[in-house]
């Protein structure tokens, strides 16, 4: 059972704190995703599991093993550096061989066996041209791969991949992303693997960790990550376009709960309206929260009614199968993603619908998600 | 009269052909993008045009005059840098205001022209700053005032947001393309990113291997790719692919690909397949055309889940068939297990016919 | 195809000029090895079998005649304490550049950069300044005039250099592939042979030359702590002479060789010496 243990973890470079008290445990087996924006820590996160920085306070434990002064080479890790690390002396075959010849490996391999694993990673990776040649006369994406390769012919017990294939053309990467979750699978080895591209991030994961300026501000399922943010920033990075957020009151006129949006009203029903009420005048005594809502949860309407919203084109952007726009209502500026291709011009006025359903509530000040009762959640 | 306009040009560097026989125009305000992957010829076609290569074999044409012989300068023309290349030591009034004054306009005319624009782009509070205090968006927005306040016939854009982070990318996007909008400014953008080519032309030229593959409007490449590359290029996640041949069997219509793939067509598909006479077929059909069906008869075939990949708003399944991987989008929700069975339908209007043997469009 | 202006030819001549102003005083040398006394205080002759005939008494004077013995021991201790000062310089150095380029050291209020400074700051100083306490130390330890005492005594000389050098050097090997390297499991020393020396080799390559080339030319030290069996070649030339000027034919023969194992050493480094050995590693 390889399960990763992470207490406390903290990590400074002089004043800037880098990781600020991090807890974490990874599941053996698993394929964790660390999401985040650049700067966001996951570089360093995965070297001070990999060993290659020492945290400046906190604990590493491996399968009930303190790792903290465990030297480098007896880790039993491997690891796609962001920058590659690339035997520059080496061709690419003896890259891709040199761990397989290390004295730690048991049991030894023969000869043949270490040809026929680069040759079958090679073949995965479409490497197997440049077998011969040496790292400086390949292009950045071949170089990706054979950094990805060196990792993958081993068979540690934890895989650390540190944007693996951020360099590849989009074909390439979009294959890879399969493959290398099939090949997860197929091995059973504990995988972390940092990304901050939010597709790839949950496309791959088991669970996913969203790391925002050296602190985890959520850990969950992709499902969990897409469609219960737990803050106001989870919600904006996951998701493309990101979460439009609007700063409302929540009123109660007559006996209906009202939320004023985007300069107008939107009715809510009763029960959903008073829980949300009840959490944040129990937080905050005051009206203001924050809603967000998916941009591809809107639909545009023809008619005035009930619920829908007047916003002014800004842009328009065709994306194949969808289209983004991008309107202006008040001072608010939001984006809606239409399924099909439109042409609107800019200027053009529109009216919107923002479904009760697709709503979620942060709270203003702290800006975390107020969360209700079950009946009220989406699935 | 066209803002820019390429007359067979090629660009050779020694034995290598760069770019051959590249011809376009591009109309006053348009905003036209050359897209293509890595080494395909884009950034040596934009070079040409800001004059920074020599052209090896045709004509250049910026307001309908020939600019070959003509050095960057002298051509009128305006290129924007990935990380703006602001002067830190100026303020942003005098960034703006230094293309002006070196072509010695009079401080008044200078103040006027820099004024207009920084109203247009809403810089007008930011004026008295210096580069290092303003955010990235500012900065953008001051890159394309010093770019556009001279006027220049065509406003050239190398890569300009490859480098930006995600999130900052699809921000600065969409200003960008409404800040060119609004000012009016021909615009040629160089990108291998087709999303960014595709939201923000009017109209994208697509090369491969120094060679035009299709030149049209955003959903023109989306909808009608003119052959395999621009199918498979054009589009996320990528086309898939299935070789095929037409057959009759049993009185049915086939199209036939492999025995787990095979499916019956209309009398009308097979009738206009059989005018081309070719052997084999090439058919392109997008994941979010596909469909998993519970009805045998509905679906067209069978395929295993090989990978599932829950993508928040969709998710993208590949499944196997023979040794080909197929991508598959769906709804959200969709409960599957890896290497379970499914029966694959799709709409026959949704496929796309390509000769296999030189793989253009077959038009229907 | 750009036709070639008067520019060309202009600045094609001056690199001729220069040339042959450049190489001029090798091929004297080389022929005045050739010539007999007679020939050089009538001369000048530039040219052999045309103006004048070539003779070989310088030569056979140094390797075969009363000459013999100064020269070769002159030669032989030349080539020793370079080889071997050089050697220790690049040996030593190399370890502690090494650790000046990846630890962090603190000795008090010492930390890498003092440490860097101390170490190079010796050769600040000219040479000249400290051989009169080497002098005496040697005197005192009895190394006057031996082979031990100069090999010590240069690679004194040259470890400062070899460390300044060798420290850039091993700090451009970007960590990553040293800790690549530990995570494919090899032991630290492992990760010296097979990844790090390899990538150094152009830096110790360099170090070595400059080391060599020092020790060989050097003339100060050996001056002032040979007399007589542990004399090097610079030494041995100066007593080349006349009472009233030096014997410029035998000279001449002796800088000849005395151009021989640099050149050698060079030829043989020279494939190590390649640029951009790390080119491909690091993105």
């Amino acid at each position: 059972m390889a399960t990763l243990k992470l207490i406390d973890i903290t990590k400074k470079y002089g004043n800037v704190v880098a990781i600020n008290k991090l807890n974490l445990e990874v599941k053996s087996e698993e394929l964790l995703v660390i999401f985040g924006p650049s700067g966001a820590g996951k570089t360093t996160l995965l070297k001070i599991i990999a060993g290659v920085e020492k945290p400046n306070e906190g604990q590493i434990f491996f399968d009930e093993r303190n790792l903290n002064s465990l030297p480098l080479e007896q880790r039993n890790i491997a690891m796609v550096f962001e920058n590659y690390a690339l035997y520059p002396h080496f061709t690419v075959f003896e890259n891709l061989a040199f761990p397989l010849r290390s004295p730690r490996q048991v049991p030894r391999l023969s000869k043949n066996e270490v040809k026929a694993r680069v040759a079958k990673i090679a073949e995965m990776l479409e490497i197997q041209d440049c077998l011969y040649r040496k790292p400086g006369q390949l292009s950045g994406g071949q170089r990706q791969r054979v950094a990805l390769g060196r990792a993958l012919v081993r068979r540690p017990s934890l895989y650390l991949l540190d944007e693996p294939i951020a360099h590849l053309d989009a074909k390439l990467r979009h294959r890879m992303r399969g493959e290398l979750k099939k090949l997860q699978k197929d091995m059973k080895v504990t995988t972390i693997y940092a990304t901050p591209d939010y597709l790839e991030g949950l496309g791959m994961a088991d669970r996913v960790v969203f790391l925002y300026q050296g602190e985890i501000l959520q850990v969950g399922t992709p499902n969990e990550i897409y469609n219960r943010p737990s803050n106001v920033i989870v919600g904006t990075l996951v998701g493309d376009p990101p979460m439009n957020f609007f700063d409302c009151k929540l009123k109660q006129i007559e006996r209906t709960w009202v939320l004023e949006i985007l300069g107008g009203r939107l009715p809510l029903p009763y029960e959903l309206g008073a829980n949300i009420a009840k959490k944040i005048y129990l937080e905050t005594a005051g009206p203001d929260l924050i809603v967000g809502i998916r941009p591809n949860a809107c639909k545009v309407e023809n008619n005035s009614t009930e619920g829908t919203f007047p916003g002014e084109v800004y842009v328009s952007e065709p994306l194949g199968a969808n289209t983004i726009l991008t309107l202006k209502t008040g001072d608010a500026i939001w984006k809606v993603k239409l399924e099909g291709l439109y042409h609107f011009q800019v200027g053009q006025h529109i009216l919107v619908r923002i479904p009760t359903e697709a709503l979620h509530f942060f709270t203003k000040d702290t800006k975390q998600r107020i969360n209700l009762e079950a009946n009220y959640e989406r699935s | 009269m066209n803002a820019l306009e390429l007359l067979n040009v090629w660009k050779l560097y020694g034995e290598v052909i760069a770019v051959k026989n590249l011809s376009f125009e591009c109309k006053k305000s348009e905003f036209f993008a050359i897209l293509g992957p890595s080494g395909c010829g884009k950034t040596s076609t934009l070079r040409m045009i800001a004059g920074l290569e020599k052209v090896s074999r045709g004509k250049i044409l910026i307001d309908g005059k020939i600019v070959n012989d003509l050095t960057p300068a002298q051509r009128n023309t305006a290129m924007a840098f990935e990380n703006f290349g602001l002067y830190p030591h100026m303020t942003v009034f005098e960034n703006i205001a230094y293309p002006l004054r070196i072509r010695n306009f009079s401080p008044f005319e200078v103040r006027q022209q820099v004024l207009k624009f920084a109203k247009t782009l809403e810089i007008e509070n930011i004026l008295t700053l210096k580069p290092i205090n303003l955010s990235e968006g500012q900065k953008q927005r001051v890159s394309l005032a010093r770019a556009l306040v001279r006027n220049p016939s065509v406003f050239l854009l190398d890569e300009p947001l490859s480098h930006l982070e995600v999130s900052l990318r699809l921000r600065m996007r969409a200003e960008l393309k409404r800040l060119l909008h609004v000012l009016g400014a021909t615009t040629i953008l160089v990108t291998h990113d087709q999303l960014e080519a595709l939201t923000m032309a009017d109209r994208v030229a697509v090369l491969n291997e120094g060679v035009l593959q299709q030149l049209g409007s955003p959903s023109d490449l989306y909808l009608k790719p003119a052959n395999l590359f621009v199918a498979g290029f054009v589009g996320e996640p990528p086309m898939n692919f299935f070789k095929c041949r037409v057959a009759v069997r049993e009185g049915q219509f086939l199209l036939f690909g492999s025995n787990n793939f095979s499916f019956s067509i209309s009398k009308e598909l097979y009738d206009w397949l059989c005018n081309f006479n070719l052997e084999t077929y090439i058919v392109g059909v997008r994941p979010n055309q596909l469909y998993i069906v519970n009805d045998r008869l509905e679906g067209k075939f069978k395929a295993v889940v090989y990978v599932i990949e829950p993508l928040g708003e969709r998710t993208l399944i590949s499944l196997k068939l023979d040794d080909n991987l197929i991508r598959l989008e769906t709804k959200p929700y969709i409960q599957l297990k890896i290497s379970e069975e499914v029966v694959v339908g799709f709409d026959e209007k949704n496929l796309l016919f390509f000769n296999a043997e030189n793989g253009q469009l077959l038009l229907r | 195809m750009k036709s070639r202006g008067l520019g060309y030819f202009i600045t094609r001549f001056f690199l001729v000029v220069w040339v042959i102003f450049a190489l001029f005083p090798l091929y004297w040398t080389l022929i005045t090895a050739f010539k007999t006394p007679i020939q050089i205080y009538k001369g000048p002759f530039y040219f052999p079998f045309i103006d004048f005939a070539p003779s070989t008494n310088s030569w056979q004077f140094i390797f075969f005649g009363d000459g013999r013995i100064d020269f070769l021991r002159g030669l032989l201790n030349s080539i020793l304490y370079a080889f071997f000062s050089a050697l220790l310089s690049v040996l030593l150095g190399s370890i502690s550049a090494y650790g000046l380029a990846r630890y962090s050291y603190k000795y008090g209020p010492f930390k890498n950069d003092n440490l860097n400074f101390l170490i190079v700051s010796q050769r600040i100083m000219p040479p000249i300044v400290a051989v009169i306490a080497l002098y005496l130390i040697f005197k005192f330890l009895h190394l006057l005039d031996s082979g031990f005492g100069m090999i010590l005594a240069y690679t004194w000389f040259n470890l400062p250099l070899a460390v300044y050098l060798l420290t850039n050097f091993f700090a451009s090997i970007p960590r990553e592939i040293e800790y690549a390297a530990a995570l494919d499991g090899y032991s630290k020393f492992d990760q010296l042979r097979k990844v790090i020396l390899p990538l150094a080799a152009p830096g110790l390559a360099s170090a070595y030359l400059l080391s060599f080339f020092f020790a060989w030319n050097e003339f100060l030290m050996a001056l002032m702590l040979t007399f007589r069996d542990a004399q090097t070649l610079p030494i041995i030339i100066t007593t080349i002479r006349t009472q009233m000027e030096p014997k410029w034919w035998i000279l001449s023969a002796i800088a000849v060789i005395a151009l021989i194992p640099p050149s050698i050493v060079v030829l043989y480094l020279d494939k190590y010496l390649i640029k951009g050995t790390l080119f491909g590693g690091v993105r």
